[in-house]
């Protein structure tokens, strides 16, 4: 029904700003992690990228979706620890470089936008409920 | 969440849908019969989601509270569609002949 159109944009922002959540909290409980799941070295911070989804006609947007879950190419930081059994031949660690104040920043405006766009939803069904009482009285 | 008048309603409704030929009157109940499905298809869609909710089984949590939401105004838009049909239909029985 086109009276719930804008609660579904609303309800696939909830949806992409949850992942985004998800990413930041996979990289700060990362962050110490000297080995990524497929070995090769320290864990590389994600990153999301958006997209707008657009309706059959490609005319306007029908919301937003999560395009890709990246990784990120940064250089490692050395740490001098020899004992480490990452330890490389010159006794430094290569741990992730990840910014923990980015994080939060990130963290932050994720969680606003949630905010935002739930504030947005009740809008819309205020509105709807206030179309049902025209006639009344 | 009791959905079985509703139904009810639409079961008895769907028998004596042949009976009624292309006339206004079929015209309006094929529509109310169509819009009492949809409500109670959104009112389903709601247990499903709380089903999973207490399995575990959800991905997100607004899914359920958006789909209740929808419920509640399809329910509203229903009732207040035949109040104004109770309405005209009083507002007619009231003309003096």
């Amino acid at each position: 029904m086109k009276v719930f159109s804008g609660m579904a944009i609303s309800a696939s922002a909830l949806t992409a700003e949850k992942v985004r959540i998800d990413v930041v909290s996979s990289n700060l409980a990362n962050i110490n992690t000297t080995r990524s799941a497929d070995g090769q070295g320290p864990y590389q911070p994600r990153n999301v990228k958006f997209q707008e989804i657009l309706d059959q006609k490609n005319t306007h947007g029908r919301g937003v979706q999560v395009s890709s879950v990246y990784k990120t190419d940064r250089e490692p930081r050395m740490v001098y620890q020899p004992e480490h059994p990452d330890a490389n031949d010159d006794g430094y660690v290569a741990m992730p470089n990840i910014d923990v104040a980015a994080e939060m920043v990130d963290l932050i405006t994720a969680t606003r936008s949630y905010e935002a766009n739930v504030t947005v939803l009740n809008a819309s069904k205020s509105m709807a409920q206030k179309a049902l009482e025209i006639g009344r009285g | 969440m009791n959905v079985n008048p509703i139904s009810v309603a639409i079961s008895s409704n769907q028998q004596s849908q042949e009976k009624k030929g292309n006339d206004f009157m079929g015209h309006l109940g094929n529509a109310i019969s169509q819009g009492l499905n949809d409500v109670a298809q959104s009112q389903n869609k709601v247990d499903e989601l709380a089903a999973k909710l207490v399995l575990g089984e959800l991905d997100d949590l607004h899914q359920l509270t958006i789909a209740s939401e929808k419920a509640k105004l399809s329910l509203q838009l229903a009732v207040q569609v035949r109040n104004k049909a109770v309405e005209a239909y009083q507002e007619i029985s009231r003309m003096q002949i």
